[in-house]
This record gives C-alpha cells, structure tokens and sequence, in this order.
C-alpha cells in the first residue's frame, strides 16, 4: 500500500516537474559592477521578486537565472555594503534578457540589508519584529575572534557570562539551557545536555552576516526561541579563486590596580584564520577554512587552545536544484578559572582550582537541498547532525558528556501572488545524551509550522503564523506546545514605517536542568524531573524612519511576559535544583540610529531601557540591568579609517549568589584604527582603553585594557 | 557648519564620556583576620576548612555567607584574612569539608565566641572600606568534623499553637548531652520553613548515644537561645527528662521520633 502511494507521489511530482518546463520561460543574465570604480561585484544576490527565483553574481559579476516566466519582472539587486538596486526586466519566451547594474556603496548598511528572520529572505524593513543585523564589515571593524565578543555591541543584547540576554531576556543560569536561540545557516546548534550557546563554534572570520531576532521567536523557531533568535550567515562558496588570511596578535595591559598583579609574564594572545573559495568543475564550489586560536588570558587559570576546521561544498546540478553540504569542527582544551579568589585577587582563582580545564569537541555536518519546483514554489530540505562532547578534569569532578542532535527539515516557500506568500514546514530532532552528569537520555521534539504574510490593504502587511512542537522525554515526560503569532506592518510613507506583532515562546527544559546530579564548585545540584517549559508572550510596537540612505532610526516599545521561568534555586538544604518559579514581566524601549552626517564621518546608537519584574515577588529581576548603551563612531579618510565602540550597562539592580558582593556599572570604549592596502588590512585595537574594572557574572572581572594588532588579506 | 560641530561634538562625548568617571571595581582593602587554633587529630578525610561569616545566625541561605579562601589543612594554628566588604557579622565560624563531598554550612567545628557564653557568637563589624577587624581567633575541635553518614534520626514535627510572628525558621538539633554547654556540642539540622501544621523532618547526624532532640525556631532580629527550643523530644509526654536515643552505626536511621512544636507553652516545654 505504502508503495502505490510512494509511485503514486513520483509520478505525480515528475507531471508536476514537467507542467513547469513546459511553461513559457526566458532567461535573464546580466553584470552587476561598482558603480565608482567600475569593477565587477561577485556575490551579489540578484532576485526576481513576486518567485523564489535568484541567482548570485560569478567572479566576473555575472549572473544567469533560468525558466524565467515571461512577461515584465522587478529585480531586485542586494549586497551589503551597497545600496539596494531595484529594475525592471522585461522576459520573452526562450530568450535571453540582459541587464546592467551598477552599485553604489554605502557605510550605512541597515536600511539595505536582506534577512532571514522569517525563514524565507526579505528586506529588514518588510520583517514585522525587530531584527537587528552585523553585518560582515561591523565584524570586521570589531576586530574580535569570537561571536560573543562583537555581540556585545549590538543594540538591546548583553551577556552575562556566556550567556547572551535579549531585551533581559535571558538572566543567568551557570551555563544551563537558553532562552535564546542559536542558529548556524537556519540550523540548531545547541547540544541537548546544556542546552547553551557555544560561541566558539564559529571564528568571526567565518561570517558573512548575524541576525538578531527580538522577542519571541517560537511561532517560526520552536523551542528555545523564547526571548529571541540569533541566527549566524557564514560565508558562501564562490567561483573565484579567492584565499582569506587573518593573523591577529596581542596582549593584555597591567591590571589597574597592583593587588591584582598575579603573573610577571606578557600575557599574550594569537589568532590564525585561513579559508579559501574556488570553483570546481562547472556546476560546483567549495570553500574550506581552518583556524588556531591561543591564549594565555588575562585571568589566572583560563589558557586555552583551540583549533577549528569547516568546509563547505555548493553544487548546481540545473537551475532548478541546489544542493549544499557545509560541516564545522572545533576543538580543543580551555582552562576554567570560574571565579575569583577574592576580590583583594581578582585576577586568580582558588588554589585547588588551579589546573582545571575542559576538552570538548563539536562537529556539525548540514545538508540542504533547495528545489525551485515552479517560479512561486520552493523547497528546501535539510538534513542535519550536530555532535559535542566534553570532558572536565576538576579539582572536585571529573566528568565527561557526550551529545548527540541530528534532525531534518522541510520547508515550502511559496509566493501565492506578488502580496502574498506562504512558509510552511515541519522539523524533527533527537537528542541522544550519555553524560556522567545527566546520565542517559534521549528527547524526541517534532513539530510544524505555517506563516502567511499578505498584503491587507494597500502599504499594510499582516503576518500570521503558528507552529506547534511535540516532545517527549524517556521518562514518558510529554510537553506540546502551540505559539501562534500576529504580525502588522504599515508602510506610511517610503521612508517611514510601523510595525507591531505579537507572538508566544516557550523553553522546554534542558537535560542538565532537568537530570543534572553532580556537585559544582562545592554545591549539590540534584535532579527535577518533573521540570515544566517556560512560556512567553512578546508584544512590539515600533516605527522606522529612514529619510534618506545617511539616516536610519529604529525605535521599538516591548513588552514580554514569562510564565514557569526555569531558574536554579538552593532549597533549604543549601542543595540545588533547577524549578519553575517566577511569572515575570520585562518592559522597555529601544532605540536604534545609525547616522553617516558627512561622507566620512558614521554614527551607530543604541538605548535600550527595560524594567525587569518579577510579578510574584515584586522585586526586580535577577541579572538583568536597566539601561544598555552601544555607541559607535567610524572616521574615515581613503585608505585610512578610525572609530571607538562605547558600551555602558547600568548595575544589575540583584544577583542572586553573592549579593553582597560589589557591583558597578558596566563602561567600556574600545578604540581602533584600519589602514587598507589594496585587498589587505591592518587593523590595531585598544579595547577597554580606560582599564574599566566590573563583572557580568558574579565574582569574574571582564577583560582588562587589551591590544589586538590584526593582519588581514585577500589574494 | 553647525551640524559638523555638533557631530564631532557627539564623538568626543561618546570618546570620554568615562575619562572622568571611576574605573569600576577595586580590591577590598576591608575584613576580618585572626589566628584559627585546630584541637584533635585531623581526620584522614579532610578537604578543605574554610572561615564563613554569615549575617544570620544561624545562616539560612548561601545568599547569607561568605567563606574565606581555604585555610592551611593539618596544622596547629593558622592566621587567615578573611576579605569583605563593610557589613555586620552575626556569627563567625570554621567550616569543614570532607573529601569529595559538597559544602555543608552546618558542618561547623569552631565558632568565634568574644566572652565564656559559648551560645552567644560574637557579632563582628567592619566599619568601612579600608579596616580589617583583627583578633577575631577562634578554636576548631576536629573532632566535630562530620564525615558524610547515612545515619539519622527521623520523625513528624506538629505544631500546637499559632506561629509567632517573626518565625522564620526551624531548625532540628540534637546533643549528646542534656544540658550542652556550648553551640558546637549541638548537631543542627537543615531550615525548614515555617508555617506548617504536621512535617515530617530527616537530622543527619554521626553514630553516637544522643539525649537531646529538639526543636528550634528562629525568630526575626532575636538571636537564638534556649528560649528558642519550641520542642523536646520525650518518651513519653508526662516524662520529665528528655528522651535518648541510640544511633548505633554509620547507615542506623531511627525513625519515629516525633516532637510538639508548643507554642502555646510561655517557655520551655
């Protein structure tokens, strides 16, 4: 029976496949240049709007889409760092149109940039919530190694720890579970043991692009999606030979204050990241690329040595398939200096804790296959596996975990009429864990989702979308969950906008909060297997003036809810466990600028005030601070180009372990200066110019006053 | 004109906006210090020993304490600097680990006592930013170091009687002799919150012959003493003396010991 039906669907595609090659078609090919220097632009996505029809520009700046429906087309013409091109093409039955496109650049990136924050790419100005987005050369500029540490300058995202916060969403929770969803190509890669982000899965060299999706984000995204979604782009394969270099070196400064002197030795840091694109044969590219990465840190008992190896192959076999296969490793061993003797020795840790480290190792290997069925019609299909495994050699614990997550993925994109498209999909995870700390368990997670966005009357958008995910645990533990979400976008003018969406989120737990039975840093943490998922509703208001491509603001009102937040608790046995607690509320505003007033001079603000409340207690929130600032200044002047990165956080207004302990401000400027040789780069950074001493996570000063001198080229 | 002023304006705000401002956190030049005098062998399973000051006594949460850096091990005496911010100390002890086992705040084997009233600890204040109090010397019995034991007494706790008011907590204790002369003769047990009509309660405590189980309440901003005892057990409810009771190996659990939470009672029960 089931093999009729499988015929069956086969003969049915292969007609369907076939009604499609038999409609009427053209081709449409063009050359996309700069429209300053005149010199062909690679890598720029060229697409045909109202289809699930693109291509992106070869190494000569050239493009081909194929099985183009006759008739007059827009095209849209995108790449960051140039403004957004929009034309008309006209297509005729079996031939070929040509166009000619030239970009103009620009420094203020924003308006311009295409995301993917709704699973299907569109401009940021279309996406009913706020996203914000780094772009490759913010990266850049940044002249950091890991993700974690530019994204400390995006507006409304602090961290605590390890652990990132989005609008306060996230407090602290010693690295277990997160309420923010990461996201490598559109792929989870977070381990079912933790639960928790790791940053170092991707060197900043390996990125094209991070998306910051605020609010809740579960409706498209599933669990973990409660307080937002940071989805990383890394880089594609290309046609042109093309090989990356990135060394980087530096040290820290003395410690501000002579009692925290621990170490006579330079403590010195080195980055090598090396990744090369080329064509190989016709149909396909490849990209591979390696990384070292060393340090000696700046806090007694945090050396670490990390190596990482991707690779990445992107194969066209007709116009109408694409497949991809991109894998990553890193690995590697990382002291754990976790906090503080004292706060007379703050820069050492306790002295049985002196040796500590952590091997661990993360594999990911992707597969997608994208299947353009007709001009409105898309496909894609992933297969993924992610794999970490770690082991801990403690003073007071030794203990290993390995974890195991493959999953796939099918979503259809369709585009109903030119105003209305529709995202449908359903995804499958298994996390196999094997842990000394969590013991062994496996959690199945399934789910669908469908979201419509049409145009409701003129300039106004409605987006509509639900997903509904199914876990089980092996204790015969079962969660469902339905997040719905609602989104408006109103176009009053070209260059203003308003927006509002709703939308749920939930968590379900992770396996460490769930089973962890072990003891941390003296303390007991026992199991709680009848832990429940947390919950969210995120509601967003905001408008979006853009009156002219050297001026962008952004300014949002949230509101989020939580229900059932899962937070570490010592009971009255001073033994800890992870339990559902607080119904909490967290209010606020942001406010995003980006102003370039003069052709060399570029301005990017971000203010952030929230009021974070605990709704059963009436107190505020552990761990979230009230006021988040990110300022940045960019002067440029030919080859020569200078700026400084500002951030201020107001003190967490409570902790939860040590409140006794000082707490202060967090202020920190960042200076560099780039020069720029041809397609190379020198670029020297001061970070923490002023030595500014303060702590996210409890009893751990922050990085003291750093130099980075970084070498990077093109060839 | 104005405009160009206005952003250079804005850089250099944004560029020393914090070159007048402090530089954040500084080393604590504030807290404690005395000499620790060890008495008895020290056991083969110790881990560490660690001075705690809790700001309640006795301490009812980690958020309560703060724990020195971990002290020289099998030693007659050592001197220790406990640093800390300004802040009033309700108690100051000696704490002792046992290998591979968590930290237990209750494992006690030395309290800071100023004068002979060995049930009263001495409060210690730092007064500012830049004093260490000194002389704060206290004396660990090792003996009283508990090992990790599956023994305990258990049994049910009934209130008679309305709560007091600024009840915060109970706490089980048990002593080997009737009449203990000292905190550090007492075994305590884990909070339990207040507010309960029946519950039952778990004493971990070292094998050993014990003649005292009680119960005590802690009360908001009143220290503890024997006024705080709202519970004694006993055989039988006429007898005058209070029940013994035998923990006879390392895994004995003696069940059925219950006591009667008497508020009703002006005073001891």
């Amino acid at each position: 029976m089931k093999k009729t039906h499988v015929a069956l669907l086969t003969v049915l595609l292969f007609c369907f496949s076939k009604t499609v090659l038999a409609q009427s078609t053209g081709t449409l090919q063009g050359e996309v240049t700069d429209n300053a220097t005149g010199e062909a632009l690679p890598g720029v996505n060229v697409t045909v709007s109202g289809t699930v029809l693109g291509a992106a520009t070869d190494a000569d700046g050239r493009f081909s889409i194929e099985r183009v429906p006759t008739g007059t087309h827009n095209i849209l013409i995108t790449m960051i760092g140039y403004k957004r091109a929009e034309v008309t093409a006209r297509i005729e039955a079996e031939q070929v149109a040509a166009i000619k496109i030239a970009l103009e650049e620009t420094i203020l990136e924003t308006p311009e940039v295409m995301v993917t924050a709704n699973k299907r790419r569109q401009s940021i100005q279309d996406t009913p919530n706020s996203v914000g987005v780094m772009t490759s050369r913010e990266i850049e500029q940044k002249n950091q190694v890991y993700i974690d540490q530019f994204l400390q300058q995006a507006s409304g995202v602090n961290f605590v720890g390890n652990q990132v916060n989005i609008r306060g969403s996230s407090g602290f929770s010693y690295g277990a579970g997160s309420r923010v969803l990461f996201l490598i190509d559109g792929v989870p890669v977070m381990p079912g043991d933790s639960g928790d982000i790791k940053w170092d899965m991707i060197p900043a060299a390996q990125i094209e692009r991070v998306e910051i999706i605020k609010g809740a984000g579960s409706a498209l995204y599933g669990s973990s999606a409660l307080g937002g979604v940071i989805n990383i782009i890394t880089k594609k394969a290309v046609a042109r030979p093309v090989t990356n270099l990135r060394l980087s070196t530096g040290a820290y400064d003395e410690p501000a204050h002579p009692e925290w002197k621990w170490s006579d030795e330079l403590r010195h840091f080195n980055d090598i990241d090396i990744d090369h694109t080329r064509k190989i044969g016709q149909k396909s590219e490849i990209l591979a690329a390696v990384g070292r990465h060393q340090s000696m840190g700046y806090r007694e008992n945090t050396e670490q040595l990390r190596h990482n190896v991707s690779f990445k192959w992107n194969y066209k076999p007709t116009g109408t398939h694409n497949l991809t296969l991109s894998t990553n490793w890193e690995g590697g061993d990382r002291q754990t200096g976790l906090m503080w003797r004292s706060q007379r020795q703050a820069l050492q840790v306790a002295p049985e804790a002196l040796g500590d480290y952590v091997h661990s190792n993360k594999f990911g290997i992707n597969l997608f296959h994208n299947w353009v069925l007709r001009k409105n019609l898309g496909l894609q299909t992933r297969v993924s596996y992610f794999y970490n495994y770690w082991k801990n050699w403690f003073h007071d614990n030794i203990s290993a975990s390995e974890a195991q997550k493959p999953g796939v993925e099918i979503q259809g994109d369709w585009q109903i009429s030119a105003n209305n498209s529709l995202i449908f999909g359903a995804e499958g995870s298994w996390d196999k864990v094997i842990s000394d700390l969590v013991g062994t368990h496996d959690q199945y997670v399934v789910g669908a989702y469908v979201q419509n966005e049409r145009a409701l009357i003129t300039n106004v958008n409605l987006t509509l979308g639900m997903r509904y995910d199914y876990a089980w645990v092996d204790i015969g533990f079962i969660d469902s969950e339905f997040n719905p979400k609602i989104g408006l976008i109103w176009h009053a003018h070209s260059k203003f906008r308003v927006r509002a969406s709703s939308g749920r989120g939930f968590r379900a737990p992770s396996m460490s909060e769930r089973f962890a039975d072990s003891i941390y840093s003296g303390l007991r943490i026992i199991p709680n297997p009848e832990l429940k998922s947390e919950t969210s509703w995120s509601q967003e208001i905001g408008i979006n003036f853009t009156p002219s491509s050297l001026f962008y603001i952004d300014i949002a009102g949230f509101m989020n809810d939580y229900w059932d937040l899962i937070e570490p608790e010592p009971n009255e046995n001073q033994v800890v466990q992870f339990i559902n607690i607080t119904r909490a509320r967290i209010t606020g505003v942001e406010t995003t600028v980006k102003m370039m007033p003069f052709t060399n001079l570029s301005f990017d603000l971000g203010y952030t005030w929230m009021d974070p409340q605990d709704m059963d207690l009436d107190v505020t929130l552990a761990y979230r601070p009230r006021h988040l600032f990110t300022g940045g200044v960019t002067y440029s002047l030919g080859a020569f180009e200078c700026g400084a990165d500002m951030r201020y956080i107001s003190r967490f207004d409570a902790v939860k372990v040590y409140p006794f302990d000082d707490r202060v401000d967090q202020k920190l400027i960042n200076l560099r200066a780039v020069y720029r040789i041809g397609s190379s780069s020198v670029t020297l950074s001061v970070n923490n110019v002023f030595n500014h001493n303060h702590t996210q996570m409890e009893r751990t000063l922050m990085p003291i006053r750093h130099f980075v001198l970084t070498l990077s080229s093109r060839f | 004109m104005y405009v160009k002023r206005l952003c250079f304006a804005l850089s250099a705000l944004l560029l020393f906006s914090s070159c007048t401002v402090d530089t954040g956190l500084e080393p604590t030049h504030s807290g404690l210090a005395g000499t620790i005098y060890f008495q008895h062998e020290w056991p083969e399973e110790t881990d560490q020993v660690m001075v705690v000051a809790a700001t309640i006594f006795p301490p009812t949460s980690l958020e309560e304490i703060i724990m020195s850096e971990p002290l020289a091990t099998f030693v007659d005496s050592t001197h220790y600097t406990l640093w800390t911010n300004p802040n009033s100390y309700a108690a100051v002890g000696v704490v002792w680990k046992e290998k591979e086992q968590p930290w237990d705040v209750t494992n006690i084997i030395g309290i800071y006592f100023p004068t002979d009233d060995h049930f009263s600890p001495g409060r210690v204040t730092i007064p500012d930013r830049n004093t260490v109090v000194d002389s704060i010397d206290i004396v660990a019995d090792l003996s009283l170091a508990r090992r990790r034991v599956d023994s305990a007494i258990e049994g049910q706790l009934t209130v008679n009687g309305d709560w007091p008011e600024g009840a915060q907590s109970v706490l089980m204790i048990a002593s080997k002799t009737i009449l203990p002369t000292s905190l550090l003769d007492i075994t305590f047990g884990a909070p339990i919150e207040c507010g309960f009509d029946t519950t039952s309660y778990r004493l971990s405590v070292q094998p050993g012959t014990y003649r005292l189980i009680g119960a005590l309440v802690t009360e908001k901003d009143k220290p503890i003493g024997f006024d705080s005892i709202k519970g004694i057990y006993k055989k039988k409810p006429t007898d005058f003396l209070p029940g013994s009771v035998i923990v006879a190996t390392d895994t004995s659990r003696v069940a059925n010991i219950n006591l009667i939470l008497d508020f009703a009672a002006a005073t001891l029960p």
